[in-house]
């Protein structure tokens, strides 16, 4: 399968407080590339690296393509998925979207279809989403291992970032090249082109 | 709490005034004792503006404690929106206030001989009622602080803005905060329309040289009262989900899931979710200098409220609720967090209630009144609600009843009462809560509640198709007997979740009260709420086809996951079968 071109390459080294600037892309959602017809859970924690205890006890919610997922090592990646990502939730909403949560089957008309799962179907595209105290947690890890966005959506960040922003980048470089902090929020490309995109904490 | 005011408003010679103890209700706090003296006391047919409904203002078991969370207020009567049965809460700080100046109840009865407006005063001393035509078309946050300058700052109000006055079926009781502004609402149901019929703008309570009210057995009540707070804490809804982004938290994920109802429930997804969602929001506060964490009233623990700047960092409302971004946002294709607080500052002061406004935009954008995302039209509709002008008085009557005049099928109303921010399509046991529940369709009627620990819901297979109609009913059950302790219903989660917990809330009533209550008990107390809810109800007339959404739900599939109401109309008439 081949996997679009990646068009550039950004990475910044920052202090802590500028990962704020970029975790709503996460929000929004990035694309990473991944090992296809895994299990989510494998996702989650052979190729993103996170402590299965984690991924257990702290996300409390996950939706594959938009539908409730209760078992991760039942639900599988494919190639183009959105995974979106949570924590516990309050209302009769947020404890009825819990994985296998004690109202799941008020949702039942909404909820993933299990399917096995079998690593080893060649490398695509996923997108991932994370909510609310995910958001930070996760952030770093993402970040540092790199994320596919379009330039359109990186660059508004950039902006909307400002001095603030520059004063908190200790190293740019775009395409392998060193670019100066202050220069980031000028930096001219296609719009639609695609972007790895990383973060390292300084 | 031993006492209940009556205030009979259309006494000849002007209002007339009886304390007397609780006697027959004895026992009773919030919604038990709200709908048990509606379901006693007021004729099912009679007109709900007339003389001979009645308003109801009863807070909590534990309100009027150090116990944490026990702040909220009930407010009950017959329902102008709906016709039935009605029991409306609010945070603030008039529940505490209230009872701590003894009162398990204010009862407000008969009906005014014309149209003078009447402010009520509350201390150690007793009560005053005068009338005051100068707080006339005042908005209520103008109200009070009109009140304010005549009797300190160190008072809780109860009050209704224009709404109210002009009897509209969206209007909503307001109660001030910690701040003393009237940013907390009993919102649904008209609650408010029926304060205005009685001719009472306000309720001024002042708890000064009174004592915080005592337990039966202090030490245990302090100990349960201790666990329960390290319960809440602990939790990563209430200790740690809630406190950061509120309730709007959910905004992102019910949209993820295909929920969130966009353009008056047309599609399940709003493509400006994120800008709305609880995570910009939290971010915008801070940095205006508002606050993204904050409680509603003293004793909350879990603080899920804040305080929204505008621009400029000045105070414009309290932070809104998921609902109020909801309604006044996605359902009206609005994606700017300041509309939408201008929208509920607008609310507020008015003294209407958001879900049913924000949904009654929706209706009339679908009428053509104005376009889906046109922020500065939908303010203008609401301030045509506060002028009162024929529109206006269309609109502040609710979705249902501005769907019938401007001709629109799709009206997202059960029993007359517009429905919140989950699509029943999508997440169909929502659907049958919104369907059965006595108040018409509520979000807080069948609540996420710990239905295992009290043994209503058996040992459920969360995978395992259960009757949406069993679930529902168990549910409505727990919360009734919640919505009577008092307690905010956020304490749910933690509930839900830690048996400890749950515990040490029976533990606090017990202790309290010098009572040995157990689950069952509980359960037997939220079953005996919605038995006299049920039985006003078919007083009134309504039957099981008032237990129905409307035909579009069964018929227009909602996107992403083109998914259509299926529960049978024989599963819904089976969950009040208890």
């Amino acid at each position: 399968m081949d996997l679009p071109a990646v068009e550039h390459r950004l990475a910044l080294t920052v202090e802590t407080p500028a990962l704020a600037f970029f975790t709503p892309l996460l929000m929004e959602g990035v694309e990473l590339e991944a090992d296809l017809g895994c299990s989510v859970r494998a996702l989650l924690c052979d190729q993103l690296g996170l402590d299965s205890e984690y991924v257990n006890e702290r996300i409390q919610t996950v939706f594959l393509d938009g539908r409730p997922v209760d078992r991760l090592d039942h639900a599988v990646v494919t190639d183009g998925s959105v995974l979106a990502l949570s924590a516990a939730l309050p209302g009769l909403l947020g404890a009825t979207l819990r994985k296998d949560g004690v109202y799941a089957s008020l949702r039942q008309g909404i909820t993933h279809v299990e399917s096995p799962a079998a690593c080893g179907k060649g490398r695509g595209l996923v997108t991932i989403k994370a909510f609310n105290v995910l958001l930070r947690e996760l952030a770093p890890a993402l970040f540092q291992s790199g994320v596919l966005i379009g330039w359109k959506r990186l660059e508004k960040r950039i902006q909307k970032g400002g001095d603030r922003l520059i004063e908190a980048v200790h190293v740019a470089e775009i395409d392998g090249m060193p670019v100066p902090p202050k220069d980031l929020a000028a930096l001219a490309r296609p719009p639609e082109s695609r972007v790895l995109f990383s973060l390292s904490i300084d | 709490m031993d006492k209940i005011l009556r205030i009979d408003m259309g006494a000849s010679g002007g209002p007339w005034l009886n304390e007397a103890p609780v006697g027959e209700y004895s026992g009773m706090g919030g919604r038990t004792l709200t709908s048990a003296v509606i379901s006693r006391e007021v004729p099912p047919l009679c007109h709900p503006l007339g003389e001979d409904n009645k308003l109801v203002i009863a807070p909590g078991l534990l309100s009027g404690t150090t116990g944490a969370m026990s702040g909220r207020l009930s407010v009950g009567c017959k329902s102008p929106l709906t016709g039935g049965i009605k029991e409306a809460n609010s945070g603030g700080q008039a529940a505490q206030v209230l009872a701590r100046l003894g009162y398990a109840a204010i009862i407000l009865e008969g009906k005014p001989a014309d149209d003078t407006l009447y402010k009520v005063f509350i201390n150690k001393d007793g009560v005053k009622i005068t009338p005051d035509n100068s707080l006339r078309g005042l908005g209520n946050y103008d109200l009070v602080d009109k009140i304010k300058g005549e009797f300190g700052d160190k008072i809780a109000c109860i009050s209704i803005g224009q709404a109210g006055e002009m009897k509209m079926s969206a209007a909503s009781v307001a109660c001030t905060d910690m701040e003393g502004r009237p940013s907390r609402h009993a919102g649904r149901g008209g609650v408010g329309a029926v304060m205005g019929s009685k001719g009472v703008k306000i309720i001024v309570l002042d708890d000064e040289g009174m004592q915080m009210r005592s337990p039966k057995d202090p030490d245990a009540f302090k100990e349960a009262n201790k666990q329960f707070v390290d319960g809440l804490r602990k939790h990563p809804v209430t200790g740690e989900g809630l406190p950061a982004l509120g309730t709007n938290v959910l905004t992102n994920v019910i949209n993820e899931a295909g929920g969130y109802p966009t353009y008056n429930f047309k599609t399940g997804r709003f493509k400006g979710a994120g800008d709305i969602s609880g995570e910009t929001q939290a971010e915008l506060e801070t940095s205006r200098g508002g606050k993204a964490t904050h409680g509603c009233h003293r004793g909350c623990v879990i603080r899920c409220s804040g305080i929204y700047n505008d621009k400029d960092g000045h105070y414009l409302t309290k932070q809104p609720e998921y609902e109020t971004v909801w309604a006044h946002g996605g359902n009206c294709g609005i994606s700017d967090l300041d509309s939408i607080a201008m929208l509920d500052r607008l609310d507020d002061d008015f003294g209407l209630d958001t879900i049913e406004m924000g949904a009654t935009i929706g209706v009339a954008m679908d009428a053509g009144l104005a376009e889906f995302g046109d922020a500065q039209a939908a303010i203008n509709l609401v301030k045509e609600v506060g002028k009162g002008t024929p529109l206006g008085r269309i609109l502040g009557n609710g979705a249902a009843v501005t769907g019938r005049v401007f001709g629109v099928e799709r009206v997202p109303v059960v029993k007359g009462q517009a429905m919140p921010a989950y699509d029943p399509r999508a997440v169909q046991g929502i659907g049958v809560t919104y369907a059965t529940s006595t108040m018409g369709a509520d979000h807080t009627a069948g609540y996420a509640v710990a239905t295992n620990i009290l043994g209503v819901g058996g040992s459920l297979d969360p995978l395992k198709p259960e009757g949406q109609a069993e679930l529902s009913r168990n549910l409505q059950i727990t919360t009734a007997a919640i919505d009577s302790t008092g307690m905010c219903l956020f304490i749910a989660f933690a509930v839900m979740d830690q048996p400890e917990t749950f515990q040490a809330l029976i533990d606090m009533i017990n202790a309290f009260h010098g009572l040995s209550l157990t689950a069952d008990d509980v359960t037997e107390l939220g079953k005996s709420v919605l038995r006299n809810e049920r039985d006003f109800n078919k007083r009134a007339g309504f039957t099981a086809e008032q237990d129905r959404l409307p035909a579009f739900f069964q018929k227009q599939p909602l996107e992403p996951h083109n998914v259509t109401f299926q529960v049978s109309d024989e599963d819904l008439d089976q969950v009040f079968n208890f």
